[in-house]
């Protein structure tokens, strides 16, 4: 077996996961038994062309183009999978069945590090046959520079770092990929950034959140220490908006102007119970906050500040450029969701730092916006809507569903996220390590809206704008050309924000680059996309078979057939089928380059290229 | 990254077909429903849509004009003394500093002096103008916007040639909630924004590229013939760019779509090179194209003056903004009334399109604030509408003498009228029964095309029929 081959294991497994398959479902022919020798005889390497119809078709199996469904088949690889598959079995629920080898190493490889994997990866994962290595992949990934890389660039993202911050902004960045590289326990860095002081925010990395955060006061300072340049209490305000929403998945915009009663009803339990001074009372650990934005010869400093200490404390009747009038209200501080207050002698803002983190809804809120991200959507969803009175299963306001689709997975995930010491790592390993994440993406009958929430199958995403151009990118050898500080980057997921030359940003855009001013925002479908990938310079640039292209070095290399296998590789991740391959074979035979270039700008315009499924 | 002297290269000119910018989306995209359960009345409702519109082209100045300093103009202390008034009309007071242009053309536009918003934050108070209904986040991921609602009622009416999207805008994704998703319906109803300043450049047609395009094309149409049943188990999210990429495909080998884009020196002249200008002459380029787009939406940002609305040593104030708006608006209704209808010659395209212009509120009235600005104003507000029958130079209802409260509705009702009654007189003009509700929501929640339930109880859902004379 060892000595066949890589595809033997993979086409075993294949077929194996094949002959599962329930009895009543109406198949085509299919070999009961595959050997490799029989392989071997019939196909060759699979990067050959297949010698025969059979072997065309055992490709096709192969790339899992027959799934079929079978429920309670799947093993429970750990509590995320007693917890779903037990709900699907108990309410009669079918789910796909679980990914090929294939299909797991595309998905795991772009979940994690935002890269598609290069030819040699999937070639040596599928010629490994130890029964671990899906593990081992996803520890190898974890550990990766370009894992630091991708979450870098999420959190970025989510805390919308951009020139607000000046020159803090790659300092943030800097800091952000430290503490992923280090795993550092996320507790700490949310600590961090909430309890921050600095004399620059160009100098402490943790103080770039509340420089990005300030709301404007005075357009021009008067004086020295001009406070009214920042306004003072407006930002207070904005940091406990974006500290929930980020961090325990909590929209508190609405009672930052006017009560939830009245206005909530319809919207958020929790929220409709809360009122505007509470709000007030969770600012006020920022009461004391002062922030001082810089300037020189009577001109701001672009984005840069001084935090410390030096306010007298929240105003609850101060004025507020962005909301209505404050009313007033107590000024002491206490924690929204459970009325906590500063230890005696404990500094607010440590103290909000404090409690805010070891509040259950820090871990919560944190497991559901990763889980969110790796399984498609939350098992709370919206991931940052959560009501808090409708997380109790055994006590549901009256007209009102549970919120969370899987409430005790949602607290035991949580639980295991505080227990790895908020390892961001641990988490993601958690849930690619489950047989839920393994799922295939293929459901095979008819696909139920219902079906959804029980994550019974995988869920498609569209590559993000990032990810899209720097798989372009490596599957034509070609990387980008940003400017990053002195240096030339080529992978967009590389840099601090938004970058590169008008083409680059409308294409980038288009596929929904957040340009850290608004929130970020999922883009649907639509027919710029296409668009875009057949015109855009970012697209036919690439495809052409100049010097030091993937396109010209393949053709120098190999014959047509093999061209073909490794532009499929290079760009799908997979192998041509039959039909494909020779479809593509016609092309390059009739003209070799324009062939090419071709084929090589039809895979990138596939569908299958621009989705992680 | 583009470097001359490149093999077999695409020619520079093409590409600025793809500078076409992006989408930004409030939440997800659902796989969409389809077919939809339509009723056909709510109960006792009645209405008789008008039909007299082909086209409706929404113009939104985001950021909310000041309205006692535009089209209600009001003697107040926070005005400053060059706006160089006069009087029009008994009842209408221009500025010939501010809107010299748009002055000439009142004769066309039926000004409604009532209009009341139910919110007072842009993000909400803009989602309202491009759904038409409050938001509510509990559903606000099915809901669609009036645009996209429009292209799936039109669908029925596309004709074979017709490739450009029903639903295209201009610069919505600078608004605050960029440009709103189909919602429950399907993504092939899902708006084409375009951003003006990659549109900039205009493309020319060539020849080479097109059958670059064609040989590519066939090509990667085979590969997805074969590919297309292994495509299908991945649902809909991935099998709905079959329809976008032979949409893309359409467009891209239709001449109009490069012709709409062409804009010449003296367009430029004309309408301004900026934003508010560079939308207009495409809406009006799409318009005369008459190949599929029936509903356009152009986002006019910049609007919100809370800080220095005079000052002229701030980049953007009442004054620029106002100057970009007057050049671009008065040439729009300009051509349109001029550009003969391409399905009934006796008519111009202004005949058959309603347009409809308007911020999604007013700023405060009076003395300035403590930052010698203008703060949001939801109480009282006009809407502007012209073309599609509307008989011009009338105004109807009032603001009391300050520009601070509703004084007369101006219409049939004791309430004052609301985006929904913009929306529905929107569909009213375009043939759609405006008292459907389609049934089979994800939610289960039934989606009213017009939405009965105001903040503060029930609201009529009626056309503003007023405006018709």
């Amino acid at each position: 077996m060892k000595q066949a081959g890589s595809i033997f294991v993979c086409a075993l497994l294949a077929a194996s996961m094949l002959s599962a398959q329930k009895q009543d479902e109406p198949r085509e022919a299919r070999p009961e038994v595959l050997t490799p020798e029989k392989f071997s005889e019939t196909h060759g390497s699979l990067f050959d062309r297949p010698k025969s119809k059979e072997a065309a078709e055992l490709t096709d199996r192969l790339l899992g183009s027959e799934p079929g469904s079978e429920p309670g088949r799947v093993e429970r690889r750990n509590f995320i999978d007693q917890h779903i598959f037990g709900k699907m079995e108990r309410d009669g629920v079918p789910h796909a069945p679980p990914a090929s080898d294939i299909e797991f190493m595309r998905r795991v490889t772009l979940d994690l590090t935002g890269r598609i994997p290069a030819r040699a990866e999937v070639r040596a994962f599928l010629a490994d046959d130890d029964p671990g290595k899906r593990d081992k992949l996803i520890d190898r990934l974890l550990d990766s520079e370009e894992y630091v890389e991708k979450w870098a660039y999420h959190f970025m993202d989510l805390f919308r770092a951009n020139g607000k911050m000046g020159r803090g902004q790659h300092l943030f960045h800097y800091w952000m990929k430290q503490n992923l590289r280090s795993n550092r326990p996320y507790d700490e860095v949310a600590y961090d950034i909430i309890a921050a002081s600095a004399k620059s925010n160009h100098v402490v990395a943790a103080s770039n959140v509340i420089a990005r955060e300030h709301i404007q006061g005075a357009p021009q300072p008067k004086d020295g220490d001009d406070l009214s340049m920042v306004h003072q209490l407006d930002t207070h305000d904005e940091l406990v908006i974006q500290y929930a929403k980020v961090f325990m998945g909590l929209n508190l915009s609405c009672i930052s102007c006017h009560d939830g009663q009245g206005h909530l009803e319809q919207v958020n339990v929790w929220l409709s119970t809360k009122r505007r001074t509470e709000f007030f009372q969770t600012a006020s650990f920022l009461g004391r906050s002062r922030y001082l934005m810089y300037f020189e010869n009577g001109k701001p400093q672009s984005g840069e500040f001084l935090m410390d200490d030096g306010n007298p404390g929240y105003d609850t009747e101060g004025h507020s450029m962005v909301r209505v009038a404050r009313l007033g209200g107590p000024e002491n501080p206490a924690f929204l969701l459970n009325g906590e207050e500063p230890r005696p002698g404990e500094e607010p803002r440590e103290a909000l730092g404090r409690i805010l983190t070891a509040h259950p809804q820090f871990a919560r809120g944190t497991v559901n916006r990763f889980w969110a991200k790796l399984m498609g959507f939350g098992i709370v969803d919206p991931f940052d809507e959560f009501d808090l009175l409708r997380q109790d299963p055994d006590n549901v306001p009256e007209g009102w569903e549970l919120q969370p689709s899987h409430p005790e997975l949602l607290d035991e995930l949580a639980q295991s996220f505080r227990d790895s010491g908020h390892s961001i790592k641990e988490l993601m390993r958690t849930i690619t390590r489950s047989s839920a994440y393994r799922l295939s993406a293929r459901f095979q009958g008819e696909w139920k809206e219902s079906y959804a929430r029980y994550f019974a199958r995988k869920f498609v995403r569209r590559l993000n704008a990032e990810e899209l151009h720097d798989a372009i990118a490596l599957a034509t050898d070609r990387p980008g050309e940003f400017k990053f500080g002195d240096d030339k980057v080529g992978m967009a997921m590389r840099l601090s924000g938004p970058s590169g030359g008008r083409d680059v940003r409308t294409f980038l855009k288009t596929f929904g680059q957040s340009d850290r001013n608004t929130p970020p925002r999922e883009v649907p479908g639509s027919l710029l996309h296409p668009l875009a990938l057949m015109q855009s310079p970012v697209v036919t640039d690439r495809v052409i078979a100049r010097e030091d292209s993937r396109v010209k070095n393949l053709l120098d290399s190999y014959d047509n057939d093999r061209v073909v296998d490794e532009m499929f590789m290079g760009t799908l991740s997979r192998p041509p089928s039959g039909e494909e391959k020779e479809i593509a074979l016609t092309a390059l035979n009739n003209d070799r380059v324009a062939g090419a270039e071709n084929l090589q700008w039809a895979l990138l315009n596939s569908v299958e290229f621009f989705f992680n499924y | 990254m583009t470097k001359p002297g490149k093999v077999g290269d695409l020619p520079g000119s093409r590409r600025d077909l793809l500078r076409l910018g992006g989408l930004g989306l409030l939440g997800a995209s659902m796989d969409g429903v389809w077919p939809l359960q339509v009723s056909a009345k709510q109960t006792g409702a009645k209405v008789q849509p008008r039909g007299t519109a082909r086209n409706v082209l929404f113009y939104e100045m985001s950021g909310a004009i000041s309205h006692v300093e535009s089209y209600d103009f009001k003697e107040n202390a926070g005005s400053p003394k060059d706006l160089e008034m006069t009087q029009l009309a008994p009842d209408l007071h221009m500025s010939q500093r501010l809107l010299p242009k748009m002055s000439k053309h009142m004769d066309k536009l039926a000004v409604v002096r009532s209009m009341k918003s139910h919110e007072e934050v842009h993000f909400r108070a803009q989602y309202y103008l491009q759904t038409g209904r409050q938001m509510n986040l509990a559903f606000a991921r099915e809901i669609p916007a009036i645009g996209s609602v429009i292209a799936a009622e039109l669908e029925e009416r596309r004709r074979p040639a017709d490739t450009f999207p029903t639903y295209l805008s201009f610069n919505l994704e600078k608004g605050a909630p960029g440009a709103l998703s189909t919602g429950f319906l399907p993504p092939r109803f899902s708006v084409v924004d375009i951003n003006t300043e990659a549109a900039l450049d205009s493309p020319s047609f060539d020849q080479k590229m097109v059958e670059l395009l064609e040989e590519r094309w066939a090509l990667l149409s085979k590969l997805r013939d074969v590919g297309h049943k292994r495509l299908s188990g991945f649902g809909r999210k991935m099998s709905s760019y079959d329809d976008f990429y032979s949409a893309a495909y359409s467009l891209l080998s239709d001449e109009r779509w490069p012709a709409a884009f062409r804009i010449t020196e003296e367009d430029k002249q004309r309408y301004g090179t900026h934003r508010a200008g560079i939308s207009s002459i495409l809406a009006r380029n799409v318009l005369a194209q008459d190949a599929g787009t029936h509903y356009i939406h152009i986002c006019h940002p910049g609007w919100d003056h809370h800080t220095y609305i005079w000052d002229h040593s701030k980049k953007v104030n009442h004054y620029t903004l106002c100057a970009e708006y007057d050049q671009a608006f008065s040439a729009l209704l300009e051509d349109l009334a001029a550009i003969p209808s391409k399905t009934n010659p006796e008519k111009t395209l202004l005949d058959e399109t309603l347009v409809v212009n308007m911020s999604e509120f007013g700023r405060t009235p009076g003395a300035l604030n403590n930052m010698a600005g203008r703060d949001h104003h939801n109480p009282v507000y006009p809407a502007l509408f012209a073309g599609a029958g509307v008989k011009g130079g009338v105004r109807h209802g009032a603001s009391d003498a300050g520009g601070a409260k509703c004084a007369e509705t101006g219409w049939a009702h004791k309430q004052q009228p609301r985006n929904e009654n913009v929306l529905a007189t929107m569909y009213s003009a375009l043939g759609i029964d405006w008292s459907r509700q389609i049934r089979n929501t994800p939610s289960g929640r039934p989606y009213v095309y017009v939405d009965p339930l105001g903040a503060n109880g029930y609201i009529p859902t009626d056309e503003i029929s007023e405006i018709y004379g």
